[in-house]
């Protein structure tokens, strides 16, 4: 086996905590190095595996948001559709997981037709009317 | 569809070559790859009403091809002429670095690119545009976290779909057209332009085909002028050295 190199660093870690981490060292007969670099693995895997899923997870959990991105791939790529949706929604604050209709303004929905219109030749009032259309209502 | 197109290739080809060939345009920076293709396609669709192109741009914005495209005089079809500005749309989304991880940057192109000539969907397209240009080769590449075999296998599978839907495509390349590059074996057909200084007073653009596959065609340069209705192909060049 390839031996691991280390490298020294300093934090600090609120003082419950490294008495907790200490004692669970003393209990497993493991050095706090160990312990910390095992806890830090789990996490970091943790949230790179959410990363990786959570591009298009809130096509799940959302109807709305899925009626909006699969109008969207009318007229631009699936991957493209998703790329700016998701964009649009963070430049407004929003989660794309928790849409809700009461969000979609003109002005919002206007914004991704403008993005599409640089991939597709749809027309403007077109792309409005197909994306009200889809998440029904007005 | 070139014999259709700008003034003088007849002086090149002596037949028209085949439906669905993948053309490449190479040369070095400001040779006017961009506007010879924009020039081909445009001056095709002005005398064939039915038809559509899609010029795809994955560096240089939709914004900066028409200005250019203005002060060279050529005019584009509004309907028949579609640029997908990838280069625009990138600048919208603003990607962050993890979108050069995995294969995101590539599919996201890639699906892009395909999506209207639906080149990867099983469900058939039957209005597709018969005819598209990608702006350029080098920008589709670069970004690309894949090795080269198996990029080459994926761009080799690429041109395979366009020729088998019959669209003539031409593939923007920009570089020294004496450097090989894997690419030209995949080409039916390969345009190279450049600027000759044999005479450093008098530079003059030109045009020289190196392969086009299925038609009898000249090899010498010839020279690209530009007139006020656009880009012509002139009088062979005489006395050219590389
Ligand atoms: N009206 C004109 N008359 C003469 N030359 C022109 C004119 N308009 C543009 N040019 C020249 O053409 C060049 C641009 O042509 P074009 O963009 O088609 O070249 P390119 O090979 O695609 O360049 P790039 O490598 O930047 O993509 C300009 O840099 C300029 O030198
Ligand atoms: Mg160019």
């Amino acid at each position: 086996m390839v031996s691991k190199k280390y490298r020294r660093t300093t934090i600090e870690i609120d003082e419950q905590l490294y008495k907790r981490i200490k004692a669970l060292a003393v209990e497993k007969d493991r050095t706090m190095r160990d312990i910390i670099s095992e806890a830090l693995e789990e996490k970091l895997a943790h949230e790179e595996e959410k990363k990786d899923t959570m591009d298009s997870d809130f096509l799940r959990e959302n109807p709305i948001s899925k009626k909006i991105v699969g109008t969207m791939e009318k007229f631009i790529s699936g991957d493209a559709a998703l790329l700016l949706f998701v964009k649009k929604c963070e430049s407004r604050g929003y989660n794309p997981s928790l849409i809700g209709r009461e969000m979609l303004s003109d002005e919002f929905l206007l914004s991704l037709c403008n993005g599409m219109r640089y991939l597709s030749d749809v027309d403007k009032s077109e792309c409005l009317k197909a994306l009200k259309a889809a998440v029904g209502g007005y | 569809m070139f014999l259709d197109s700008i003034k003088g290739f007849d002086r090149i080809f002596h037949r028209e070559p085949p439906e669905g060939s993948v053309t490449m345009v190479v040369g070095k920076p400001g040779t006017m790859k961009s506007s010879l293709v924009h020039a081909i396609l445009s001056s095709y669709l002005w005398k064939n009403k039915g038809k559509k192109a899609v010029y795809i741009t994955i560096e240089e914005t939709e914004e900066s091809h028409i200005s250019n495209m203005k002060s060279l005089g050529i005019a584009l079809p509004k309907n028949q002429y579609f640029i997908k500005d990838i280069a625009s749309f990138k600048y919208e989304i603003a990607p962050t670095e993890d979108f050069l991880q995995d294969d995101k940057y590539f599919n996201f192109i890639i699906s892009e690119i395909s999506k209207p000539f639906g080149l990867y969907s099983k469900e058939a397209i039957n209005d597709f545009p018969r005819l598209m240009a990608l702006d350029s080769l080098n920008a589709f590449q670069t970004l690309f976290p894949l090795d080269s075999r198996l990029l080459r296998f994926r761009m080799q599978d690429f041109f395979q779909r366009l020729r088998h839907k019959k669209i003539n495509s031409f593939i923007i390349v920009e570089g020294d057209p004496d450097v090989m590059i894997p690419e030209y074996f995949m080409m039916d057909g390969i345009i190279e332009v450049g600027i000759d200084r044999s005479h450093p007073q008098l530079p003059k653009r030109y045009v020289m085909v190196r392969k086009m596959r299925g038609v009898p065609h000249e090899m010498a340069p010839f020279m690209l002028n530009i007139t006020k209705n656009g880009l012509e192909i002139g009088e062979p060049l005489i006395g050219w050295k590389r």
